[in-house]
């Protein structure tokens, strides 16, 4: 029996809002988006409305479970795949790190939470320093949870903890260069 | 021979500890003091900031005091995070010299005494970060008002583009939509402003601010089941040792009553928390009556997930 | 007092970085309704009301390639019958 929360609005799949979400997400235009899925904005803005609404109701957690993998594997979209911000040469190479080096995207979360504990726009901090957009980081985060989650269905814990201390560990690394850069915390004078 | 020395060696470890252990926490104390001096300072300084630019950002979500606030909180965290490394180093793990009862029962007084000091700046940190975040207000009535006025300013300069007939606007559309003109029978497209296409946005934001009275009321009831509970639990400890037949009466008299009072409170709270939904729906439905069908949906599935929990 | 002047300073630097930063996503632009119609690439022909939203009446030009289902304003009854 299929959630029929599950249904299509004017043929706009979640798969489909979910990805169109991602492309967004990613500085692609409405409009562009929209030309390609071969639909027009009044259709995409009342799917849009709608598939909320269906997450808002949906007691099961299916809907919202399934807009985050298909978040995650917007790149697979049989439409939207094709639809690529422009990135540098150095924001490619880092998102193919971040998707393959668990290290690297846990330190990259790491210093994106510094970022915003030190008054910055993290997503902007992200695009600056390391030329990927919030929609690719956001996807690659949908994966590692899901593999994450995977393992913790199967009673292995150890790798939740390993990465969440490495994570912790770089956060504080990057709070400290972002202190030096503002002249310091407001309590570095108070020592034990 | 031994055990006498080896008790004086005791008596003399006991002494030492005893006095390390009160200097550390003289130490410790005067740590804590001096960053809660800073947590005042500090927020003192960034409250009056924190409002003026809540009330002057014109962004439409306030990104630039957002950022503040959070670099705001950033500091607070910092500072406590500094507190708490000292707690568990010097504190956590004083070396014991050995593991003796006497030494022990020291230890936890220490500890005790250190770790209810460190609760108070948690405290303080707390309370100062419930004032930053009290910087921030939204007026959405404002936002919905104007929404409304440009609706009644706008609806009906509207013009068909294919042969000009007018076009009046008989609702607030948030969504792109197709408007079929009454003369050439051609589909229009309509695009709302910006501002109306946040309708649905705001109208629950509004309906949550016109009905948080209700949302506080239902949300003080544990705190005073709690404090009912703590009143019953007292008496109980009173009627222990208790003797005097007509002392135990009334108690009895006074835990039947408080109970009742709880149990009461108790059986209020799921009615309590589904009169704010409704509440809340209603009005949400009163501003975006265009998707009624759904927020009942919605209402009712934040129900079941309550009485479900 | 120099200890007094070290948060004053901190936090003046603070809402000067809060203010001066990039939104990520751009700014946020108010913007006016707007009517306006889509004609047919091909042949030139508008939409009428009873030949639906989905296709040119005219040249069968396909304005939407989904199909439409009953939403908020837009309806399954707009959908082209002659695709």
């Amino acid at each position: 029996m299929i959630n029929p929360l599950l249904e299509p609005i004017h043929g706009v799949s979640l798969q489909d809002y979910a990805a169109i979400s991602a492309k967004m997400a990613s500085g692609i235009d409405v409009k562009e988006i929209c030309k390609t899925l071969g639909i027009e904005q009044a259709v995409y803005e009342e799917a849009s409305a709608i598939w909320v609404t269906r997450m808002q109701e949906d007691t099961t957690w299916e809907v919202t479970t399934l807009f985050g993998q298909y978040f995650g594997e917007a790149d697979q979209h049989p439409k939207l795949s094709g639809l690529q911000v422009a990135m540098s040469e150095d924001g490619k190479a880092n998102l193919d790190k971040i998707k393959s080096d668990r290290y690297f995207y846990e330190e990259l979360c790491g210093a994106r939470q510094a970022a915003y504990n030190y008054g910055f726009d993290g997503a902007q901090w992200i695009q600056d320093n390391f030329g990927i957009t919030l929609g690719d980081f956001q996807g690659v985060a949908m994966k590692w949870s899901t593999e994450q989650k995977a393992e913790m269905d199967r009673g292995f814990y150890d790798n939740v903890h390993h990465f969440l201390a490495h994570q912790e560990a770089k956060q504080k690394e990057y709070e400290a260069k972002f202190a030096e850069e503002q002249g310091g915390n407001v309590a570095d004078d108070v020592e034990y | 021979m031994g055990f006498f020395s080896r008790k004086s060696n005791n008596n003399n470890q006991l002494a030492e500890a005893k006095k390390e252990m009160e200097e550390t926490k003289v130490r410790f104390f005067s740590f804590i003091e001096k960053l809660e001096q800073k947590v005042e300072e500090f927020s003192a300084s960034s409250l009056p900031e924190l409002t003026e630019m809540n009330q002057t950002d014109t962004d439409e979500y306030k990104r630039s005091y957002q950022r503040l606030k959070a670099a705001v909180i950033g500091q607070l965290d910092n500072m406590q995070q500094k507190a708490l490394e000292v707690k568990n180093e010097k504190i956590k793990n004083f070396e014991l010299a050995d593991d003796s009862h006497e030494l022990n029962d020291l230890y936890y007084d220490f500890r005790n005494e250190c770790y209810e000091r460190y609760n108070k700046l948690e405290e303080l940190i707390d309370q100062s970060k419930e004032q930053i975040n009290d910087t921030h207000s939204e007026n959405y009535e404002t936002k919905y008002q104007s929404i409304l006025d440009e609706f009644e300013a706008t609806k009906n300069n509207f013009h068909c583009s294919q042969c000009s007939s007018p076009i009046e606007l008989t609702k607030i559309f948030f969504t792109i939509t197709y408007i079929t003109c009454p003369s050439c029978q051609t589909k229009n497209t309509f695009e709302p402003s910006t501002q109306a296409k946040q309708l649905e946005h705001i109208g629950r934001s509004l309906a949550e601010q016109r009905t948080k009275h209700l949302l506080k009321e239902f949300e003080a009831m544990p705190e005073k089941a709690h404090e009912l509970y703590l009143q019953i639990h007292d008496l109980e400890l009173d009627l222990i040792n208790e003797k005097n037949k007509t002392v135990i009466e009334k108690t009895n008299n006074k835990i039947k009553k408080l109970e009742k009072e709880k149990q009461f409170l108790e059986e209020q709270q799921p009615i309590k928390y589904q009169q704010y939904l409704r509440a809340m729906f209603d009005e949400w439905n009163k501003i975006n009556p265009a998707l009624t069908e759904e927020h009942e949906r919605f209402y009712n599935r934040l129900l079941t997930d309550y009485n479900n929990n | 007092m120099e200890e007094q002047k070290k948060p004053l300073s901190l936090i003046e630097k603070m809402k000067q970085r809060a203010q001066q930063q990039k939104n990520y996503g751009g700014e946020y632009i108010e913007e006016a309704a707007k009517v306006n119609t889509r004609t047919c690439p091909n042949c030139g022909a508008g939409r009428a009301e009873n030949d639906g939203l989905t296709h040119c009446a005219y040249c069968s030009f396909e304005f939407l390639s989904v199909e439409l289902s009953d939403g908020i304003n837009i309806k399954k009854t707009d959908n082209s019958k002659n695709n």
